[in-house]
C-alpha cells in the first residue's frame, strides 16, 4: 500500500443524469460550490457522466489539470463504481483514487418535491466526498489464480447439463450427489411435460454421457461437508454418507444445481387421509400402465381432480408467496394426457399461467379433449372431504356464480415446488443469501441471474427460483459459461477494499474470528501470543471486523477512521477554510 | 418411443473438423451481449452483430425493470460499456447479415454495413454536429414520439458512442436537377431562417440562383414528392427568393481565390461556359472564357426576353463569376481549338451553344414580314429597332415561342396566335409562362400546323394551316401529331415568327472536334470528353437545343472532367450514379393537411404589357417561409453539409457507401431479439387513431426521464396528468385467430410494472388492469403483484375489453368491457388507455433462417431440437439462439439462454483444429 503524497489536485463532475438528478437538484449550482473547495482543481456537470462522453471528459480533464483524485457526483455507486474506476485506471490513476456520490437515488429521487433542499443536502455530500477523496491512497490491484476445476453440488438435469458441458469444453468437474442415482426429480417422472416421454427415458442419454466422460468425477451418495478458500482457489471437502469417510478436493469454481422438492401438503385438501389424494409429483411417480387405478383398492379411476396452487401462492406464508411456474402447464398436460383414459377430468384453478413456449398448446389441448376447468376464489379455497373411502369436493366457481360438488376417485394437487430440507445447510455453506421463496438470491435478479454475492459460486436451475425442466438446462449451461470463463482466464482480480490487521495491536481477543460472516479471519498460530490474519480474498470488506474490535486494531482499506472522521468534520464544520476537515 | 435421445455433444456431427475459433453473435440486444461478454471472457474473439446503430435493444428503451424497479438504463449502460471496450469483441452495428455458407466450426459469413456517413474511428459522439443539424425526424428510439436530428445518436449511452446520418438515399428533387442542385438541403436551411447557408448550398451547384429562379424549366417540380399530396414546392421561386434576398441585404464581396497554375479555356460565355468557369475557379483554377458576341450571357442575354429576366440580375450574377477571377474575354471568337492548347490552355470546354434558326421548310418562308425567333428575340432584346405587325401568328410551342409572342404583344401587336401541332400535354414551354401568355391575350392553336405562308408581292398576307390529331408515340416519346385530311384552313396575318428549334452553326469553332451530321459534338454523356483528349463539350452545342439548367449542369460536370483531366485521375470512376433514389412510398404523407403552393405575385396584366419590366414579382419574407415549410424532406438528411463544418475530427463523409464485410467464424449465436404486436390489428381499441391510446412502449419513453418529457406522465393530446389510465393486457396474444396462438410471457408483468409506475409518478391517479389471467410466475413476480394490489392499490379486473370509444365530453376514453367473474358489462371512462401488446418474432429473422436453411416454427420462431435436454442448440449444428429469437422471454431469461448459448459455442470454438 503505497502512499499519495502529492497534494490532492481533485476533479469533481456533477451528472444531470437526463432529467433525474438536474430536474431537482441545481446541478451547475453544486458544481459551482464545488470548484471553490480546497484541492478542487476542476468542477463541472454534464449530462451524462456515465456515457462515452462523460467518461472522455473525465479522462481529458485528467490530463488537463493533472488530477489526481475524482469525485463523480451522480447515481449509486453499485451500477457505475467499476465504471469510473476503471476509466480513472485508464487516465492513469490508481483505480481507489475514485469517490462517488449518490445523488440520485440518495437526493433527487427521494426528494423531488423539494429542490432547495435536495440542492443543500447535494452541497453537502459533494464537499464529504471532496474531503475524503483528499484522504484517498492508492491500493494495490491483486490478481488470484484460478484452479482449472469445477465443483457441481446435485446431479439432477441441471447438475448434469452443467457438468458435460464444462467438461466437453475441457474443464475437469467434481459432481457431488447425495442421493445414490443420478438424474434427481425429473428421473422420477413419468411425464414430463412438455415431452411424451418419461422424465428417465429423457435423462438417460446425459447420465450415461456424463459417466462417460473422463473428465468428470462422480461422488454419489455425497455431500459437502465442509468448504472454505476464495475464488479460484476453493477447498471442498466432500462426505460418503454411507461411509462417513471423507475426502478434500481443491477447485476453482462452483456451481450449485440442490434443486427442489416437491411440497407435501400435509393439511391442505385432506392430504393424507385418503390413498387416493396425492401431489402432482406423486402421481407422476407412478408406475406407467395403460389403467389409472386407485390406489386405496386398485380399481379403475373414472373421475379425476386436479387442484392448482397447492401451497403456493398464499400471500404472508413465507415460503410459500411464491408462484411455482411449472404445475399450470405440467397440470394442463397430466390432465390432458390422463382424460384419455378415464371419464372426467376437472381442474380446479385461481389463474392459469400457461406462459412457455408450448405451454398454451397443452391448456388448449386439454380443454378440446373436455377437460373441464373451473376457477374458485382466491380466498375461498376448495372443501375435500374424505367419509369412509369416499371423497366429496365442494368448491364455489367464480366464472358460473356457483357453488359446486363432485365425487371424484382421486384428487391431485398440483403441489409447490419448495427448497430442499437441507437448504439451510447449503447456503451457510456457500455463504449464499436466499429471498422469500426459500431459494438463492442470484447477484443480480435481473442482469445476473446465474452468479451470486460469493465471488466464484454459481447457482442454476430450481436452486434459483421454481423452474421447469428445460429452464434449468439453460441456466445449467449458463452457469457452466461462467465458471469456464473464470478458469478459461487462469485468475482473477480480487478486491482490495478489504481489512487489514495491524499485529502490534492485536491483542489475540479472537473478536474478529467470531464477528466475521464470511470466515475470512483466521489466527496465525506461529505468533505469541497468536494474532488476527485477513485472507484478502474471502473479505468482503464489511468492516464488522473493524468495528468489532476493541483493540482498534483492524483497518478498512479505502474506509479508514481518517478518511470516515473527514467526511463527518467536513459535514459539521462547512467553512472552506478547513482544510478537508483535517 | 423407439429412438433414443441424444445427450449429442454439439462437436459430434462435424466431418470436416472446426476451421474457426472465432464466433459471431446476430443481435446487440442484451441476450447477444450476453453470449458475446461469455465467449469473450473465456478468451474468444467475437464479432457482435446489430442492425441498429447502437447495441442495448429493447431493454434500452424500457424505463423500469420488474419486479424491483430498477433503472433499466442504469442497469444495463455498464454491460454496454463492457461490451464496447472487451478486447476480444468486435461490435459491428448498422449491419445485417447478407449471406452465411459453410457448416458448423466453418461458417463463412457475408456481412452488409450500411453507410454511417461517419468514420466511426474519428467520431468522439461530441454532438457537435447535432446542434448543427437542421433536420428534425421522429426518435425511433422514443418510439416516435420525440424527435431527434437525422445525424443523431438514438440515446445518451448509445455504443459505440459514434453519431449516425439518417440518410434514405437522393430525393427526387436533386436526382431530376441536371445540375444537381441540393433543393432539398436549402429548402431546409430556409426554414430555419438560415438564407445565406441556404443560398451557399444553391451557390454548390450552379453560379446562377437569380437567373435560374427566374428561367429554369424546373424538372425538380415535376418531380417532387409533395406533389403526390397536394401541389409540389415551389422549389425554383424559393431559389429565386434566395437570390433577391441576398440582393436586399447586401451580399459578402468575392474574392478571388485563384491558387491552381493550369490555365483553362472556355469557348462561349452562355449559361454552360460561365457555369463550367465558375465551377473551375471554385477549385482554384485560371479561366478565361471567349465570347463572340458584345456581352456574356449566350440565349440568356440574347433569347429570354427582359420582362423575364432583367438583365442587372443576369449582370451581376455574370459579375460575381468575374469576381472570382474568371477572365471573361468578350467580342471574341476563336478561330481554332488547337490555337488554344498550343497557346498554353491545359484544357477546353467548348459551349458554343445552337444559334441557327431552323426552318419550317413550307412555301414563302422567304416572303417579307416571317421572322425567325431567336433572330427576332436577339434584335429586340440588343435594344433595336423591330417592327411587328398586328395579328402575329408564332409557330412553335417551346419557350421561344412564348418569349416571342409575349414580346410581340409588348411591340403592339393586336393579335398574337400561337401555332403548336400537338395537344397541351406535350407543350414544352413553362407552364407558367404559358397561363402568363394567356393571361396577356394570346390565343394558342393547338393540333395545328403551316402547310404554306400566303404572300402578295412577296409580303406575308396569311397562313394555311391543317388540323392536327395524335397518333402513336415517336422516338421522343411524345406522341406524334398526325394530319387530319381536308381539315385546312387559312388565316390572316402581317407577321409570323418561327420558333421552331435551333441548330448549331454548321461552319462553327465545334466541327474540329468529331460531330454528328447536325454539327453537335459527339462527347462522352459522363465526362463530356470529346474526341481531343482535354476538350469537353456540353450543353446545346452537345445535346441540341434545350434548357439552360442542362447547360448549367455541363458545365459543373466538364468542371470536374477538367480537374481530373488536369489531375490526371480517371475521368469516370466513380461518376456514374447508382445513388438511390427515395421512391414514393418511402415517404409519409400521412397527416399532412392539404395546402396549395404559394402563388406567384404579378405585375397587374395592364402594366405589364405595355413594357418590359419584370412581370414576376418574387415572394417576400413570410410567403417564402411557408413555402419551404412545405417540403417533405423526403431523404431525412437533407446534404446541407452543416455537419461537416461543425465536425473538428473530419469524421463525416457524405459520400460513404454501404460495404461488405466476410467473417469466418467456428459458431454462430442468433440473438434476433422481438417485436410488438402490430396492435392496429384490433382496430377496437383505437390504436393509431385515438391519440391517447398508446401502447406499452410508448408508454415506457414517456415515464422515461431521459424521454420526450423528461418523465412527465402526461396525456399526448394535451398535456395533462391523466387522472385515470387503463391497462388492457394480452393484445395480440393467445389469439389463434391473429396467428399467434401462444402466451407472450412478458405482458403481465411489465403490464403491471407499468401500473405501479403510474402510481408512483401520480399517486392518485386511478389505475385499472384489464386482464385474461395474471401470469406472474418468475421469481419475485407473485410478491410483486401482490405488492401492486395491496401497497399500491392498483385496481385489476379480469375483463375482456370490446372497445375504446372516445367520449367527446368529457374528453376522456370510454372502454367497454365484460368482467369475466362477475359476467357483468360495463363502461369506464379513463383519460389514458395503454395497450400490452404481445411479442412477435423479428423482422428478418425469416431470411437469416433462409441463409442458414434453418426451419421456423409456425410462429416465425427459431427451433430447438431438443427443448429439454439441449434448448439453446437449433437444427442447424453450430448455430445456437438465446434471447426472445426462440419465443418470448423476460430479461433474467434471456440473460441465461445468452450464457447458455455462450457455453454450448465455445465447447465447438474450443475445439479448433490445431
Amino acid at each position: 500500500m503505497s502512499g499519495t503524497e502529492d497534494e490532492p489536485r481533485i476533479g469533481v463532475f456533477v451528472c444531470h443524469c437526463g432529467h433525474n438528478i438536474a430536474g431537482t437538484v441545481d446541478v451547475e449550482a453544486v458544481a459551482h460550490m464545488a470548484s471553490n473547495l480546497p484541492g478542487v482543481a476542476f468542477a463541472a456537470d454534464e449530462m451524462f457522466m456515465c456515457s462515452d462522453a462523460g467518461q472522455t471528459l473525465i479522462k481529458e480533464k485528467i490530463k488537463e489539470h493533472n488530477l489526481n483524485r475524482v469525485v463523480v457526483a451522480s447515481c449509486s455507486p453499485r451500477m457505475h463504481e467499476p465504471t469510473f474506476r476503471r476509466v480513472v485506471e485508464e487516465a492513469g490513476l490508481n483505480r481507489y483514487l475514485f469517490d462517488q456520490v449518490n445523488l440520485r437515488e440518495h437526493v433527487s429521487w427521494c426528494h423531488m418535491r423539494e429542490p432547495e433542499l435536495a440542492t443543500e443536502k447535494a452541497i453537502d455530500l459533494v464537499r464529504m466526498s471532496v474531503a475524503r477523496a483528499s484522504k484517498l491512497q492508492n491500493l494495490p490491484i491483486k490478481k488470484v489464480n484460478v484452479l482449472p476445476t469445477t465443483l457441481v453440488v446435485g446431479g439432477g438435469i441441471a447438475g448434469l447439463r452443467a457438468s458435460l458441458d464444462i467438461a466437453d469444453r475441457g474443464f475437469d468437474v467434481l459432481l457431488v450427489e447425495k442421493t445414490p442415482k443420478l438424474g434427481g426429480n425429473v428421473a422420477k417422472w413419468t411425464h414430463l411435460f412438455p415431452s411424451d416421454e418419461t422424465g428417465a427415458d429423457i435423462i438417460k442419454p446425459l447420465i450415461r454421457d456424463v459417466k462417460k466422460n473422463k473428465r468428470i468425477k462422480i461422488l454419489t451418495e455425497s455431500k459437502v461437508s465442509e468448504f472454505d478458500g476464495y475464488i479460484g482457489n476453493f477447498g471442498v471437502t466432500v462426505k460418503n454418507l454411507k461411509t462417513e469417510k471423507e475426502e478434500r478436493y481443491e477447485v476453482g469454481a462452483v456451481i450449485v444445481t440442490t434443486g427442489f422438492e416437491p411440497f407435501k401438503p400435509v393439511g391442505y385438501y385432506s392430504y393424507g387421509e385418503s390413498p387416493d389424494i396425492l401431489t402432482l409429483a406423486e402421481l407422476q411417480e407412478l408406475p406407467r400402465s395403460e389403467q389409472l387405478l386407485k390406489i386405496s383398492n386398485g380399481k379403475p379411476v373414472k373421475k379425476v381432480v386436479f387442484i392448482g396452487c397447492v401451497g403456493s401462492r398464499q400471500p404472508g406464508v413465507k415460503g410459500h408467496e411464491h408462484c411455482s411456474r411449472h404445475c399450470c402447464s405440467a397440470t394442463a398436460k397430466a390432465a390432458a394426457d390422463l382424460r384419455d383414459r378415464v371419464d372426467e377430468v376437472l381442474v380446479l384453478y385461481q389463474d392459469i399461467r400457461t406462459y412457455g413456449k408450448g405451454h398454451e398448446e397443452f391448456h388448449r389441448m386439454a380443454r378440446q379433449k373436455h377437460v373441464i376447468y373451473s376457477k374458485f376464489p382466491q380466498n375461498e379455497y376448495p372443501d375435500v372431504i374424505v367419509k369412509k373411502s369416499k371423497i366429496t369436493i365442494k368448491w364455489r366457481d367464480v366464472l358460473a356464480d356457483e357453488d359446486l360438488e363432485f365425487e371424484p376417485d382421486m384428487v391431485v394437487l398440483a403441489s409447490a415446488m419448495i427448497p430442499p430440507e437441507d437448504v439451510e445447510e447449503t447456503s451457510h455453506l456457500f455463504s449464499l443469501t436466499r429471498s422469500g421463496d426459500g431459494f438463492f438470491n442470484p447477484e443480480h435478479i435481473k442482469l445476473a441471474p446465474l452468479t451470486t454475492h460469493t465471488a466464484g459460486v454459481m447457482i442454476a436451475g430450481a436452486a434459483q427460483a421454481a423452474k421447469n425442466a428445460s429452464e434449468s438446462v439453460i441456466d445449467a449451461s449458463g452457469a457452466a459459461a461462467k465458471a469456464v470463463g473464470l478458469m478459461a482466464q487462469g485468475e482473477v482480480e480480487i478486491e482490495s477494499t478489504v481489512s487489514h490487521v495491524i499485529p502490534e495491536l492485536c491483542s489475540s481477543c479472537h473478536t474478529c474470528l467470531t464477528a466475521c460472516a464470511y470466515n475470512a479471519i483466521s489466527m496465525d498460530e506461529t505468533k505469541d501470543p497468536p494474532i488476527a490474519v485477513v485472507t484478502e480474498a474471502k473479505c468482503h470488506g464489511c468492516g464488522t471486523c473493524a468495528a468489532a474490535c476493541p483493540s482498534s486494531a483492524i483497518v478498512m482499506y479505502h474506509s479508514t477512521d481518517d478518511q470516515i472522521l473527514t467526511m463527518v468534520e467536513a459535514f459539521l464544520c462547512p467553512s472552506p477554510s478547513i482544510q478537508g476537515g483535517g | 418411443m423407439t429412438i433414443e435421445r441424444q445427450s449429442k455433444s454439439v462437436t459430434d456431427s462435424t466431418e470436416h473438423g472446426i476451421k474457426s475459433n472465432e464466433a459471431l453473435v446476430v443481435g446487440g440486444g442484451v441476450a447477444g451481449m450476453q453470449a458475446a461478454l461469455d465467449i469473450a471472457n473465456q478468451g474468444f474473439k467475437v464479432t457482435l452483430l446489430e442492425k441498429s446503430p447502437s447495441i442495448g435493444g429493447r431493454m434500452a428503451m424500457i424505463d423500469k425493470t420488474f419486479p424491483t424497479l430498477d433503472c433499466s438504463a442504469c442497469i444495463l449502460t455498464p454491460k454496454l460499456s463492457e461490451v464496447s471496450r472487451h478486447p476480444n469483441i468486435d461490435l459491428i452495428t448498422y449491419s445485417e447479415i447478407k449471406s452465411v455458407q459453410g457448416e458448423t466450426g466453418d461458417f463463412r459469413v457475408r456481412i452488409h454495413k450500411k453507410a454511417r456517413y461517419v468514420d466511426e474511428s474519428k467520431c468522439s459522439g461530441c454532438g457537435d454536429c447535432v446542434s448543427v443539424c437542421p433536420v428534425e425526424l421522429p426518435n425511433e428510439f422514443d418510439q416516435g414520439l420525440g424527435f431527434r436530428k437525422a445525424i443523431y445518436t438514438p440515446f445518451p449511452q448509445a455504443t459505440p458512442n459514434v453519431v449516425t446520418v439518417d440518410k434514405k438515399g437522393e430525393p427526387s428533387c436533386r436526382a431530376t436537377c441536371p445540375a444537381e442542385v441540393n433543393a432539398q438541403g436549402f429548402v431546409t436551411m430556409m426554414r430555419h431562417g438560415k438564407m445565406k447557408e441556404a443560398l451557399e448550398i444553391v451557390r454548390r451547384s450552379i453560379p446562377f440562383p437569380g437567373v435560374l429562379g427566374r428561367v429554369c424549366i424546373s424538372f425538380c417540380e415535376a418531380e417532387c414528392e409533395r406533389g403526390m399530396h397536394d401541389e409540389s414546392v415551389s422549389i425554383r421561386n424559393l431559389h429565386r427568393f434566395l437570390a433577391d434576398y441576398e440582393r436586399a441585404h447586401g451580399a459578402a464581396p468575392v474574392e478571388a481565390k485563384i491558387d491552381k497554375k493550369e490555365r483553362v479555356a472556355v469557348v462561349g460565355g452562355g449559361p454552360g461556359g460561365i457555369s463550367c468557369a465558375y465551377h473551375l475557379a471554385r477549385m482554384g483554377y485560371p479561366v478565361t472564357v471567349f465570347e463572340a458576341r458584345e456581352e456574356a450571357g449566350g440565349m440568356l442575354r440574347y433569347a429570354i426576353p427582359e420582362y423575364r429576366l432583367p438583365r442587372d440580375i443576369l449582370d451581376e450574377e455574370i459579375q460575381r463569376v468575374v469576381d472570382m477571377g474568371v477572365k471573361i474575354k468578350t467580342n471574341t471568337r476563336v478561330k481554332s481549338i488547337h490555337d488554344l492548347k498550343e497557346k498554353g490552355f491545359r484544357a477546353v470546354f467548348v459551349a458554343t451553344g445552337t444559334w441557327q434558326s431552323n426552318k419550317l421548310g413550307i412555301a414563302g418562308e422567304e416572303s417579307e414580314g416571317v421572322v425567325h425567333a431567336i433572330d427576332f428575340l436577339e434584335r429586340v432584346n440588343k435594344g433595336k429597332e423591330v417592327e411587328i405587325g398586328e395579328k402575329v401568328a408564332v409557330i412553335g410551342g417551346g419557350d421561344a415561342a412564348i418569349d416571342s409572342a409575349r414580346t410581340a404583344i409588348r411591340l403592339g401587336a393586336k393579335e398574337v396566335t400561337l401555332i403548336y401541332r400537338r395537344s397541351h400535354v406535350e407543350l414544352p414551354a413553362i407552364p407558367s409562362e404559358v397561363d402568363d401568355a394567356k393571361e396577356e391575350g394570346i390565343r394558342i392553336m393547338l393540333l395545328t400546323s403551316p402547310v404554306e405562308i400566303l404572300s402578295s408581292k412577296g409580303k406575308i398576307t396569311g397562313i394555311r394551316c391543317m388540323r392536327m390529331r395524335l397518333g402513336e408515340p415517336d422516338h421522343s416519346g411524345r406522341r406524334r401529331p398526325v394530319p387530319i385530311p381536308n381539315s385546312e384552313f387559312t388565316m390572316a396575318i402581317d407577321s409570323m415568327i418561327i420558333a421552331i428549334g435551333q441548330s448549331a452553326d454548321p461552319h462553327g469553332v465545334q466541327t474540329e472536334l468529331d460531330c454528328s451530321e447536325w454539327a453537335t459534338v459527339k462527347a462522352d454523356p459522363i465526362t463530356l470528353e470529346t474526341s481531343i483528349p482535354g476538350v469537353f463539350a456540353g450543353g446545346d452545342v452537345v445535346l441540341g437545343p434545350l434548357t439552360v439548367v442542362k447547360a448549367v449542369g455541363h458545365g459543373k460536370d466538364a468542371a470536374l472532367s477538367i480537374d481530373r483531366y488536369i489531375r490526371g485521375v480517371d475521368l469516370k470512376e466513380g461518376r456514374i450514379k447508382e445513388r438511390h433514389r427515395v421512391q414514393s412510398f418511402e415517404v409519409d404523407k400521412t397527416n399532412i393537411p392539404f395546402d396549395n403552393r404559394a402563388a406567384m405575385p404579378k405585375q397587374a396584366i395592364n402594366s405589364r404589357k405595355r413594357g418590359f419590366s419584370e412581370v414576376e414579382l418574387g415572394f417576400n419574407d413570410a410567403v417564402a417561409a411557408a413555402e419551404a415549410e412545405r417540403c417533405l424532406g423526403c431523404a431525412n438528411c437533407c446534404e446541407c453539409e452543416q455537419c461537416v463544418a461543425a465536425c473538428t475530427r473530419e469524421a463525416i463523409d457524405h459520400s460513404m457507401n454501404d460495404s461488405v464485410l466476410d467473417l469466418h467464424v467456428g459458431a454462430i449465436v442468433l440473438a434476433t431479439g422481438y417485436r410488438l404486436f402490430d396492435i392496429t390489428e384490433y382496430p377496437q381499441f383505437g390504436y393509431g387513431r385515438l391519440p391517447n391510446v398508446i401502447h406499452a412502449l410508448e408508454y415506457e419513453r414517456l415515464i422515461n426521464a431521459a424521454g420526450p418529457t423528461h418523465g412527465h406522465l402526461v396525456r399526448l393530446t394535451d398535456g395533462k396528468a391523466p387522472k385515470s389510465i387503463g391497462f388492457i393486457q394480452c393484445v395480440g396474444a393467445r389469439d389463434v385467430q391473429k396467428g399467434v396462438p401462444y402466451c407472450s410471457r412478458v405482458c403481465c408483468m411489465y403490464g403491471i410494472k407499468n401500473a405501479v409506475m403510474a402510481k408512483e409518478h401520480n399517486p392518485d391517479t386511478e389505475v385499472t388492469v384489464y386482464y385474461a389471467d395474471i401470469r406472474a410466475f418468475g421469481k419475485g413476480f407473485e410478491e410483486f403483484y401482490e405488492m401492486a394490489r395491496t401497497r399500491f392499490g392498483v385496481n385489476f379486473v379480469r375483463g375482456r375489453v370490446a372497445e375504446v370509444n372516445p367520449d367527446k365530453q368529457t374528453d376522456s376514453l370510454s372502454v367497454r368491457f365484460e368482467d369475466t367473474v362477475k359476467g357483468e358489462l360495463h363502461e369506464v371512462h379513463h383519460d389514458l388507455v395503454v395497450i400490452s401488446p404481445g411479442v412477435q418474432p423479428p423482422e428478418g429473422l425469416a431470411d437469416i433462417a433462409v441463409e442458414l436453411n434453418m426451419d421456423l416454427s409456425e410462429e416465425g420462431y427459431v427451433t430447438v431440437e431438443d427443448q429439454v435436454i439441449r434448448p439453446v442448440d437449433t437444427s442447424i449444428d453450430g448455430v445456437f439462439v438465446c434471447g426472445c429469437a426462440d419465443g418470448p422471454k423476460d430479461i433474467p431469461d434471456s440473460v441465461s439462454a445468452g450464457s447458455a448459448a455462450a457455453m454450448r459455442a465455445t465447447i465447438i470454438l474450443s475445439k479448433v483444429d490445431e
